[in-house]
Parts: structure tokens; C-alpha cells; sequence
């Protein structure tokens, strides 16, 4: 989502030189523990990006950007993969991000839904509960999932941003299979074929609805993957030839899965606007990984020996984090051909945990529900390798068919997405004549209202668990290291440690430290408002230049005055301080030159006076003179 | 001797300046001399002219569409050294009391500022095609904003897009297809 998003407002343009030290694939099976390393060595590596991480990968500059896509997918990260981090501070950032964004009229955004979305998805990973987090601007909770999904329509039609709206959308609403109410604006009924209807003449998808783009491509088979064993055949008219069209997801997700296979490089990776790139490749895995399908096996995504997964670890950087591209990419702002890039190792962090899942046999990348029993997950297992067995075997009767029907059917119905093989059961029935009886999965969707995500240690380090939260020493020195009235860079740490208090069992160890916490965050928060406001009051009030004049003079001098008792850190957060201080020499000068013009001014009457009065002076005292001649003359 | 009055009285309300060397130099930064350096620079939307069906209902207003389209017409800047595209239209825009909402270079995944919106236009505010996007001398530099750095006489554009570029002259779709 991030990179499209990018792609947008990224000023495309080509790729301009190819560099000539670019990497090649080499052909690996990787193991379990190798994948779990490439992991570690990556989060290591954002860590090692971030100053003030202290072992954690969640710090200040993380939870600076809680609630935007620079953080939200790190933050997705660390929970999904159950490490232990500052958890409980990024849910405490994040609930004031969207507090304070709820009071705009916008809320998170004007057009794009997915803000919603991955924030939902963020706050899940975490272990956070999307629909009541936050509060509106009526004092309510918010509820990510009403407002994003099934109640987005309301405001703006969930697709305003493109097909991008429509699969998040659904990804999201599916996290913890949430029921929709009976006023849903958007139900899964809607935006399943909403979504088919934007299928390409080649099986795959796009944002301008004209050229399949890899990575849309896999995103909307990664919202499509729980419904690939449904039966339930969709009617929609198709948006590039206006023809109806009756197809079942499976049917489309494999001509997407076709379509990918024959974009598939021979690196194993993925290129998209022309560029081979690790994301792209990433979204892909995190799509195979969805639908059971094995990247080290499945011959549609094998070229010469190369998988998927090599081609996603050519972009493995010795620093542990991974590059964007080995071609400068000019629609990627900042990614260099030869340094670990943020968005790249992100991407890669949340594709190998998908393969990690499922690799472990755990619930699929986007699926935050607590996992299944292990009876349940060795029932799933067995049938999953029964199915294959039998249909390899080539020897398979009426009878076989049908008791493998039969133990399909005992699976629930909310499971049996994880029954990965269940297409090949399909076919087999279909070709022996059998009536096939399951019923439509995405009626058996509406399960939850509410509740955490949940969360799994999946390295099994046993510390994990984000329930028992502690304060610990360390909080507390950091929270004595804030000043009495901090400045604003100070913002996430108090946020950070509010959290943490508030969720700690061990409170009552640390009387008062909530409360002073709650006195230092008003007073930051005071603060940013002042530098909203100013930032406003000098827009408004300094431009143009050229009108402002003496009668501004006092409105000039009180910014200034403002401003400058703000802390230093703070004073450069005012925008255009420096013309604030232009505005005031002008203002200042054109004071001095009025000074100055009176005072000469006056000096010259002055002048003239003295000169007039000495000249009548002289004249008086000639005078009498005269009046003596005429005196005489008379 | 009024005569002198009044040429002492145009003389100090015609801004006379009196000013320090400095000060001189910051109240003038920005004038257009002879031998100045200069970048210009132009604001425009008029794609969503012809695509008003797709604008976002509240913004169908002359307030944030001009009727010709033009939101900052072509002036001229003075080019301080060092100056990025991003530093130009901040100067532009703030000149002209021009709506601008932007991300900071630190604050997102690009590592380059990142124009929001621009007269309350956004991203996706004329359908999922749409945007900003801006040109140097007639070419999309596909660089980040704060990373391009702009040398004398350069034209700068922001072009607002319908269609991922297409409609502005877009250089990067053509050569694809």
C-alpha cells in the first residue's frame, strides 16, 4: 500500500542508470531457522537506523510517526512476530494520533480509507482492540473497523482512493472476522464483487484500471485468499469490457495467480513500472503465503531454480536491512541502489513473517483471531496432506472422494480457508459428478464485534505476551529524565510512559508518576497548540511583505514575543520564524525612517524658526534707524 | 519655507530605510535585481477542469478550482543558494497566502518533504488517478522535492494529474506502454 500510495504524487519518471554492480539471485532452500535470522538481522537493522532505540525497536523517532506509514508497518511487525518491545507505548501514541486527527473534518483522511485500515491493522498486531481505541470529538471510542469499512460509505465511497480502498477494506474487515450491522453501507457482499469487477483482460489487477501492477495484484489476491474455497459464484459487471461475468473467487484469484506467474523474473523476483524491486516480490510471497501454496515447490513460481523467496533475498543488504532496487528507481524518492531502504525492509519484515506463519502452521498474516487448537490444526494438516495424497496417487474412488468431503465438512466454516488443498478436493469431485454441498464462506464471516488481536510468540522466546505489563526501573528513570515543563520533544516520551503506567500491574509501586505524567502531557500539549497557533497567526498576518507597514508593528512585535518564549527546540517549529524577523526589521525600519523624518522635521522648523526670528531680530534692530530718518525726514 | 515642509514630510513617510548592512540584506533577500538568480515558478490544476464529475463535491468551488485553472500564475523568485524545489514553493506559497499542507523530510518513508495538498487540493481529491506533481524545465525530475536542487533561470510546475501523469505530459507512462 505504502509504495503505491507513493506512486501517485511520486512524480513518475524512468529509470535513468542501471547499476552496474547489480546482484543476482543464487538458488537456496531456506530453512526455518535461516528465515527466522534474516528476520532478527533485519529488525536489528531498523534498530540500528533509530538513535535512541535502547534495545528496543519502538523509541522516540518510531513513536514520533505512530499512526502514519512510516511506523505503523514496524509497529505491525514487532507484534505479529510476538517480540517483546515498547508495545504498549506505540497503542498509547497511536490512540492520541487519531484522538487529535478525529477532530478534523477529514478525521484520519479526506479520500483514503486505508489510513483507517492500516492503523486497524497496526492496533491488532499489538494487541489492540481497532474499535474502540481513541476518542471522536463527541467523547465516544472510535471504531477503526465502522468507520473505515462498513460505515465508510457514509462519507466517502470506500473505492475514493481506488481498488487500494476496496482490499484493504476487506483485508481489515476480515482481520478478526467482523460481523457487519444491517445499516452497512459496505458488506462483504458488495465489496467481493466490487473487487472482481476489477479483474484485467490478463487475470490481474491495477490502480488505473488499464496495466496489471504487480503489487495490486497481489494485494487484492491477499484480500481474496479467505474466500478462495467458497463455492459462491459472484455476478459483476467486468470494468474493462462491461461485460457480466459470473465467476467464483477461486476462478479469479488463479488467473491472477497465472497472471503473476508469467510477470515472474528470472531472479525469482517481481518488477513493477518497470523496475525489479523487493517489494513487489514481498507482496507476492505474502499472497502465496495467504493461500498455502508453497514457494519452494510450486512450479508457477520457480524460474530455472529461482523462487520467490531467492528473489526477495537478492535484496538482502550485509547490514541486515534490505535495498529497494539495484536499478535507481527515479519514482522512489529517497531508495539508493546500494543502501538498505525503510520501506523495502519493512515490506520484507511483513513477507517473511507471512512465510514464516505459515510455514509454522500458524494463522495467516492478516488473520488476528487466536489460534486454532492444536487437534483442530492437526485435523487441517492431515486432510490438507490426504487430499494431495490421494489425487497424486491417481487411483482415487467414489468412496475416498467422498470421506474426504465428509472430514472437509467437519472442519468449521470460519477454518476452512486454511484447508489449502481443498481445490484439488473440489476438482475431484467435480470430475466424479459429485454434488458439492459446502456452504458460501463469506456468510460464516460475521463472527466478532469486538476484542483484542491476538498475539503469538512466534520464536517461542516465551516473553512475548503483552498481558502482564510491567513498569520497570528503567521507565522510571527515564520518566525522572523529563523536565518539569518539557518541550515538545519530549511529546512521545510522556505519551510513551502514560502508556505504560496505565497498562502496568505494578501502578501502585510508582504513586504519582501517572498523575505528573498527565500534568507534563497537558502542558506539551498546550504548547503545540500555541505553535499551531502562531504557525496560523503569521500566515494570516505577514504576507505580503510588501503591505505590511507600521500599524502591523504590534501584531509583529507580540509573534516575535511569542515565539520567543517558546524553548529553543520549539522555536524552530514555528514556520517562517525567519520571515517573522524580516517582517519585524521592516516594520522597524520603516519606524526609524518616521523617526528620523520627524525629527529632521521638526529639527528644520526649528532651524528655519531660530533663522526667522534672528533675521527679525536684525530687521527690529535696524529699525529703529529708520524710524529715527523718517523721524528726521518728518 | 512650506515647500520645504512638505519634501520633509513626503521624505519620511516614502520608506526612507536607514538600515544596517544585515538588515538590508534580509528585507531585500527576495528582490529581483539585474544580476539576481531567478527560478519560475507556476501552480496550476487545469486538468480538473475536465474532470469536475470526479472532484470531491465540496471542492467544487472557484475558491479551489480558479476558472482558468491557474493557481499561482508564472512569477518569478529569487533563487537563494541552496534552495530546493520544496524551498521555492514554500517561498511561493506563503508569498501568496496559498494553502499548502506538507510532510516533513524526516516524517516520512520517502526521506524527502511530501506534498499533501496544495489550495486544499489533495491526493485522490479527483479520483484515485489524482495528485500533485511538478516539472523543471518541462521534464518530471522524479526526485524527491527537497532533493532537487534548482540552478538559475529554472522553471519550476506543479501540475495537479487526473490521470497518473498522463494528462500533464507525463513522459514515464508513455515509454512504458
Amino acid at each position: 500500500m505504502g509504495r503505491l500510495v507513493g506512486i501517485i504524487v511520486s512524480f513518475a519518471c524512468l529509470l535513468v542508470f542501471i547499476n552496474p554492480i547489480a546482484a543476482f539471485a543464487e538458488h537456496r532452500d531456506y530453512s526455518q531457522p535461516e528465515i527466522q535470522q534474516t528476520i532478527e538481522n533485519a529488525i536489528d537493522w531498523k534498530k540500528s537506523t533509530n538513535k535512541n532505540a535502547k534495545g528496543n525497536l519502538i523509541c522516540n523517532e518510531v513513536l514520533d510517526n505512530a499512526g502514519t506509514e512510516v511506523s505503523d508497518w514496524y509497529g505491525f511487525a514487532v507484534g505479529r512476530l510476538g517480540i517483546q518491545d515498547d508495545t504498549q507505548a506505540y497503542l498509547e501514541m497511536v490512540k492520541q494520533n487519531i484522538t487529535k486527527r478525529y477532530n478534523s473534518e477529514g478525521k484520519l483522511d479526506d479520500a483514503k480509507a486505508t489510513e483507517w485500515h492500516r492503523i486497524a491493522l497496526a492496533v491488532l498486531s499489538l494487541g489492540g482492540d481497532p474499535t474502540q481505541i481513541g476518542t471522536d470529538s463527541d467523547r465516544q471510542p472510535i471504531n477503526l473497523i465502522a468507520d473505515g469499512v462498513y460505515y465508510r460509505g457514509r462519507t466517502k465511497p470506500l473505492s475514493e482512493q481506488g481498488i487500494n480502498g476496496l482490499t484493504w477494506g476487506l483485508i481489515i474487515l476480515d482481520s478478526m472476522r467482523y460481523k457487519t450491522p444491517v445499516d452497512a453501507m459496505d458488506t462483504r457482499d458488495t465489496i467481493i464483487p466490487e473487487i472482481l469487477a476489477r479483474q484485467l483482460k490478463d487475470g490481474g489487477f491495477s490502480l488505473d484500471g488499464e496495466q496489471t501492477d504487480v503489487d495490486i495484484t497481489a494485494m487484492t489476491i491477499q484480500s481474496l485468499a479467505p474466500y478462495y474455497n467458497s463455492e459462491q459464484i459472484y455476478t459483476y459487471v467486468s470494468k474493462w469490457n462491461n461485460k457480466e461475468i459470473k465467476a467464483s473467487v477461486r476462478q479469479v484469484v488463479d488467473q491472477a495467480l497465472e497472471c503473476l506467474s508469467t510477470q515472474q523474473m528470472p531472479d525469482g523476483d517481481y518488477s513493477s513500472w518497470g523496475v525489479e524491486n523487493a517489494e513487489s516480490t514481498c507482496q507476492v510471497l505474502i499472497a502465496l503465503s495467504a493461500l498455502g501454496i508453497d514457494p519452494l515447490t510450486d512450479q508457477r513460481f520457480i524460474k530455472g531454480e529461482n523462487t520467490v523467496l531467492d528473489g526477495i533475498m537478492k535484496y538482502r543488504s550485509s547490514d541486515g536491512g534490505f535495498i529497494h532496487s539495484y536499478t535507481y528507481d527515479e519514482e522512489n524518492l529517497s531508495a539508493e541502489p546500494d543502501k538498505s531502504n525503510s520501506m523495502a525492509s519493512e515490506q520484507t519484515l511483513r513477507a517473511l513473517t507471512a512465510y514464516y506463519r505459515y510455514l509454522v502452521g500458524y494463522r495467516a498474516l492478516y488473520d488476528f483471531r487466536p489460534e486454532m487448537t492444536v487437534d483442530l490444526k492437526e485435523k487441517i494438516a492431515q486432510l490438507n496432506q490426504d487430499i494431495i495424497k490421494i489425487k497424486n496417487s491417481g487411483k482415487q474412488n467414489i468412496s475416498m472422494i467422498e470421506s474426504l468431503f465428509d472430514r472437509y465438512m467437519e472442519v468449521p466454516i470460519e477454518e476452512r480457508c486454511y484447508v489449502y488443498s481443498y481445490k484439488h478436493l473440489a476438482e475431484m469431485m467435480s470430475d466424479a459428478n459429485l454434488s458439492n454441498t459446502s456452504e458460501y464462506l463469506a456468510a460464516a464471516m460475521n463472527i466478532t464485534e469486538k476484542g483484542n488481536g491476538a498475539v503469538t510468540d512466534l520464536f517461542n522466546t516465551g516473553n512475548g505476551i503483552y498481558e502482564d505489563y510491567l513498569f520497570t526501573d528503567r521507565d522510571y528513570q527515564d520518566y525522572k529524565s523529563i523536565p518539569d515543563q518539557p518541550a515538545t520533544a519530549y511529546y512521545s516520551q510522556v505519551i510513551a510512559l502514560l502508556g505504560k503506567i496505565s497498562s502496568a500491574q505494578n501502578a501502585e509501586e510508582y504513586p504519582g508518576v501517572k498523575e505528573d505524567l498527565e500534568v507534563k502531557k497537558a502542558h506539551v500539549e498546550a504548547v503545540l497548540e500555541k505553535i499551531d497557533e502562531l504557525n496560523e497567526l503569521i500566515m494570516e498576518t505577514l504576507y505580503p511583505f510588501e503591505k505590511l507597514g507600521i500599524a502591523d508593528k504590534k501584531n509583529v512585535d507580540q509573534i516575535v514575543k511569542e515565539i520567543e518564549s517558546l524553548q529553543d527546540s520549539d522555536q524552530l517549529k514555528v514556520l517562517g520564524y525567519e520571515d517573522v524577523i524580516r517582517a519585524k526589521t521592516q516594520i522597524d525600519s520603516q519606524l526609524r525612517a518616521l523617526v528620523i523624518g520627524i525629527s529632521v522635521f521638526v529639527m528644520a522648523i526649528i532651524l528655519i524658526s531660530v533663522v526667522v526670528y534672528r533675521i527679525k531680530k536684525k530687521r527690529k534692530e535696524r529699525l529703529p534707524d529708520y524710524e529715527d530718518d523718517e523721524d528726521l525726514s518728518l | 519655507m512650506i515647500g520645504f515642509a512638505v519634501l520633509f514630510i513626503v521624505i519620511a513617510i516614502s520608506r526612507v530605510e536607514i538600515l544596517s548592512v544585515d538588515e538590508y540584506y534580509l528585507t531585500h533577500i527576495d528582490d529581483i535585481k539585474k544580476d539576481s538568480e531567478v527560478i519560475t515558478v507556476s501552480i496550476r490544476c487545469d486538468t480538473i477542469l475536465n474532470n469536475m464529475d470526479k472532484l470531491a463535491p465540496e471542492l467544487r468551488d472557484e475558491k479551489y478550482v480558479p476558472r482558468d485553472g491557474i493557481i499561482l500564475e508564472e512569477s518569478q523568485y529569487v533563487l537563494r543558494s541552496g534552495d530546493t524545489v520544496f524551498d521555492i514553493l514554500n517561498r511561493a506559497v506563503r508569498y501568496n497566502k496559498i494553502h499548502m499542507e506538507y510532510q516533513g523530510e524526516r516524517d516520512n518513508a520517502y526521506g524527502s518533504a511530501y506534498i499533501r495538498g496544495i489550495n486544499h487540493l489533495y491526493e485522490y481529491s479527483c479520483g484515485p488517478l489524482s495528485g500533485w506533481m511538478y516539472k523543471v524545465n518541462g521534464e518530471f525530475p522524479g526526485k524527491g522535492i527537497s532533493k532537487y536542487k534548482l540552478k538559475d533561470e529554472d522553471k519550476v510546475e506543479f501540475v495537479y494529474t487526473c490521470d497518473l501523469g498522463r494528462d500533464v505530459g507525463g513522459s514515464f507512462y508513455s515509454e512504458r506502454n
